[in-house]
């Protein structure tokens, strides 16, 4: 146990002086198992981890995910999504910013990341809400806290990544994040309200749309519907796997481009080049935290954990609650997909040795990840929205974003106190 | 003495009878009959994937663990023969018998270099599982999506027409529940841990097997030379065959378990393969058992088909023997 | 030199990643309406995919774009930067060539024990040393860090996605350009 505590002291701290987190975990797995096993199994380890990271059929999920969601980034589905949402919801009160969250909950229906929605989604709502004189931390707001939900409602890379590691049935994680994921939607259009009835000058009133052009964009949305028809009626009609899921969406992506000729031979060669390299930044932190797990498996850190967790007299309830705010911390400080390779493989066997469901336990993981998204200081998608309005002073952006975190909190407590929320849908879906 | 505490690295979940009715009992026995000076301790979760368990033993990533030949293919041509059709029905009689055959026939051509070879055996036969239509000669299996375990049987059910399915089991049992693959090929037990049972609508139980799986335990080469010569020996007494025998056991329990939650399953029909699609059967295997006997040469068995011969002709006249 | 060697591995990975995406395509199609299945379309996504991820790891050590914590903006000093860009350069060097030396081994017993893949029967030690010999380019890589100027720190992810976006250092707002009228 005091060794796997050093290694945790040792890679927070070279994670702090910005060493590459895969780097840091790597090479603190590497030590720590040489030291605890012998150096040659150390080694052979790093070579047989870093080959069977990649050369294994169900990590195709990930890069395909992420080419899926960059090719439909490229065809203006989220200015299509914006315009729908805005034309039905504009008028209203915040209207434009409850349009924002619907958009992103939309947008999020086909793409599996967070940071690519909340850059899509910020292209097209800022200059909009910018035009009818919202205030700019409403505006930021709920663009970066809407974008969160890119990694909760299917696809998600993160739920993949965590079905990976845990092996829980990604089509199952898939189903339990949708109702949570609507739940994120109204409580973030609570928080809209909230705001502008604190000040009402945060959200002038927009015109309103006439049916005619409520129905006419209503119609700009099927190349996002399509998809995410697909994609989902794929799964759950067995037409193909949650695995292959991945790769058939993004193929459909990249056909809807090529009908809306959006996509020259250069462009495609960016999205692709693109797409390839955050998935090897993705993989060399996957595989840098699996060094880390390799170590933590001998360094009885599990054992110490759930005799300490059983022994202290907490209730399992008690456990979760802490875990949660282990998670909220880490979130502050953390990207999201870092602290769950580096966390999950220690919580999970004593979460699943309480007798919590996996599927669940994913899900309450993924959810307090977004909220992780928006907290200060080190949250994602607040810088994201920083580079879309560099004019707009960080602490309006914060203080913006504060109603939008408490409702999250309130999220985290549903998910976590009912996990009927979650489970309903995959107990529907596959018995 | 000095202890040696050897460390387990388990790709099956703690609850899986190979860990429960197999594996702790045989640790347990080790620790017996050394007196203590050799444990072996369950590591939390496994070392490495489920596919590179060899490797991990080998290098000493862990001491123990529990291999299927068929995850490397190509690696252990010898112990393919353990993959065969028509290996037998009873597992607590040919698991023993196969262990006992390698030992005598491959072992000196040294398949296993590198790992201390606990046990080697063949585990259960394998049946027949569609959803709609019953497969009771060759002629019915042409066009049928089934799902395949592994390279033979890949050439098995492209030798009789189907089409296979190379999934992983959740990603089969998605597709089954779909509807959109026909059956698997699967042992009892399988059927039942994958949760197929309620899925399908007919099973072929096909006497003898359509096909089984190599199972092996290997522990660590440096970490068994640690350990005392006699208590080696007290070691190996209890493994051999005594392990194969236990692993085998195991399955067959496990086999009847599932036979009988099988025929109690109205919507499963239950059907033995007759004596005429049998010998079909064993007419079509015959080409993929001389590519078995090919490779095994090449790796220095001098006649392969002699010694599956009469592997078969012992396991036949042991199971008559038991009845 | 490197730009070269960068363009062609670039290229490489991006056409594996098509190439990926291909696959699942036909396998589930050929399943679905052709009773034909891609044989061996797991066995090649799984090259195909390591491929594609090791053919940029090279890339993304030479520009600094694997993830880092930008926390402590407060406490940058010469001093620290300069910690920093040694213990990534040398960590991160010594873990690849670790990697590359021990795949080179693991690519050696394949060869031995003439490891192929199931179906199409592909040997597997010409990819395990391609492997080798890629991971054995990015220790380079972050070696090459150790003598370079302008390290790059920050969230190098996001500004290549922002940048595909077409959001400049301006943003979307056009910040910049409203102060200078
Ligand atoms: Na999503
Ligand atoms: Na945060």
């Amino acid at each position: 146990m005091t060794v796997a505590i050093v290694g945790f002291l040792a890679s927070f701290v070279l994670i702090f002086l910005r060493v590459p987190i895969a780097i840091a975990m790597g090479v603190v797995g590497f030590f720590g198992f040489g030291y605890l096993v012998s150096w040659k199994a150390a080694s052979t380890m790093v070579a047989l981890v870093s080959r069977d990271s990649t050369m294994t059929y169900g990590m195709v999920v990930i890069p395909l995910f992420i080419l899926m969601g960059n090719l439909v980034a490229g065809t203006g589905v989220s200015k299509e999504l914006y315009r729908a949402a805005q034309a039905f919801l504009g008028h209203r009160r915040g209207g434009l910013a409850t349009a924002t969250v619907m958009a992103s909950g939309g947008f999020a229906s086909i793409c599996g990341s967070s940071v690519a929605t909340v850059v899509t989604m910020g292209k097209v709502a800022m200059p909009s809400m910018r035009q009818y004189g919202y205030h700019d931390g409403l505006s930021t707001a709920s663009i970066a806290a809407g974008a969160t939900l890119g990694i909760l409602i299917p696809p998600s890379v993160l739920m993949v990544v965590y079905g990976i590691i845990t092996e829980t049935h990604i089509g199952k994680l898939y189903a339990a994040g949708f109702i949570p994921g609507m739940i994120g939607i109204l409580l973030y259009m609570v928080a809209v309200r909230w705001t502008v009835w604190r000040n009402p000058d945060a959200a002038p009133p927009a015109a309103r749309a006439p049916w005619r052009d409520r129905i006419q964009a209503l119609g700009g949305v099927w190349a996002a519907l399509l998809l995410f028809v697909v994609v989902i009626g794929g799964i759950y009609s067995g037409f193909f796997t949650a695995t292959e899921a991945a790769g058939f969406g993004a193929f459909g992506a990249f056909v809807i481009a090529l009908v809306r000729r959006q996509l020259t031979l250069h462009k495609l060669y960016d999205i692709l080049l693109d797409s390839a390299r955050t998935s090897a930044v993705l993989f060399a932190l996957i595989i840098g935290a699996a060094l880390f797990t390799e170590f933590l498996n001998y360094s009885g850190a599990h054992n110490a954990l759930l005799d300490f967790v059983t022994g202290s007299g907490f209730s399992p309830t008690a456990v979760i609650v802490v875990i949660c705010i282990i998670y909220i911390i880490l979130g502050m400080l953390m990207e999201s997909m870092s602290m769950i390779l580096l966390t999950v493989p220690l919580f999970f066997p004593v979460v699943i040795g309480l007798g919590f469901d996996p599927v669940w336990f994913g899900v309450l993981l993924v959810v307090l990840c977004e909220l992780g998204l928006i907290t200060p200081p080190v949250g994602i998608n607040l810088f994201v929205m920083r580079s879309v309005a560099p004019d707009v002073p960080i602490l309006s952006i914060i203080k913006g974003v504060i109603p939008f975190i408490s409702v999250d909190v309130i999220r985290v407590a549903i998910i976590a106190a009912f996990p009927a929320v979650s489970l309903y849908l995959p107990n529907l879906l596959f018995g | 003495a000095e202890t040696v505490t050897m460390k387990y690295s388990s790709w099956l979940p703690d609850q899986h009878h190979v860990n429960q009715r197999v594996m702790y009992p045989w640790f347990a026995e080790i620790e017996k009959v050394t007196e203590g000076r050799v444990k072996v301790e369950v590591l939390p979760k496994m070392v490495g994937t489920a596919l590179s368990q060899f490797d991990v033993v080998r290098d000493g990533l862990a001491d123990v663990s529990f291999i299927v030949a068929g995850y490397t293919p190509g690696r252990f041509p010898l112990a393919e023969m353990a993959e065969l059709s028509f290996l037998g029905n009873d597992a607590r009689i040919f698991a023993p018998i196969f262990n006992r055959y390698y030992r005598e026939h491959m072992e000196p051509l040294n398949e296993f270099e590198g790992v201390e070879l606990m046990t080697i055996m063949s585990n259960a036969p394998g049946n027949v599982l569609t959803l709609k239509k019953p497969v009771r000669s060759i002629e019915d299996f042409k066009g049928l999506k089934l799902r395949s375990t592994g390279p033979y049987t890949t050439a098995l059910l492209n030798a009789v027409g189907a089409i296979p399915i190379l999934k992983s089991s959740a990603e089969t049992f998605e597709m089954l529940t779909a509807g959109t693959i026909d059956g698997s090929l699967a042992q009892r037990e399988t059927a039942k841990n994958m949760n197929m049972i309620d899925l399908m609508g007919h099973a072929t139980l096909v006497p003898g097997g359509l096909f089984s799986s190599a199972l092996a335990v290997i522990v660590n080469p440096s970490t068994w030379a640690k350990i005392s010569a006699e208590d080696r020996e007290a070691i190996n007494a209890v493994s051999h065959e005594a392990l194969a025998l236990s692993m085998g056991t195991s399955f067959y329990i496990a086999d009847a378990d599932s036979e009988e939650t099988m025929r109690a399953t109205p919507t499963l029909k239950v059907e033995t393969a007759s004596d005429a699609f049998v010998a079909e059967l064993k007419e079509v295997v015959k080409p993929l058992e001389a590519d078995w006997a090919e490779r095994a040469k090449a790796k220095g068995l001098a006649d392969p088909l002699a010694v599956l011969a009469a592997f078969r002709a012992e396991v036949t006249a042991a199971e008559q023997a038991a009845k | 030199m490197f730009k070269k060697i960068e363009t062609l591995t670039g290229i490489a990975a991006s056409f594996l990643l098509f190439l990926l995406m291909v696959i699942t395509f036909i396998d589930v199609i050929g399943r679905n309406f052709l009773n034909r299945p891609l044989p061996g379309g797991s066995e090649l996504t799984e090259i195909v995919l390591a491929g594609s991820i090791f053919f940029l790891l090279p890339s993304v050590a030479f520009r600094g774009d694997h993830i880092v914590v930008d926390l402590i903006d407060v406490i940058r000093t010469p001093l620290l930067d300069f910690i920093r860009k040694l213990l990534v350069g040398i960590l991160g060097g010594a873990l690849f060539a670790l990697i590359a030396w021990r795949l080179w081994i693991l690519g050696g017993m394949a060869l031995g024990y003439a490891d192929r893949t199931p179906t199409l029967g592909i040997p597997l030690a010409p990819v395990i040393f391609a492997m080798s010999i890629l991971a054995g380019i990015t220790a380079l890589c972050f070696v090459a860090l150790l003598f370079r100027r302008d390290i790059h720190i920050g969230n190098a992810e996001l500004e290549r996605m922002l940048e595909a976006e077409g959001i400049g250092a301006d943003g979307v707002t056009g910040a910049k350009s409203e102060k200078e009228h």
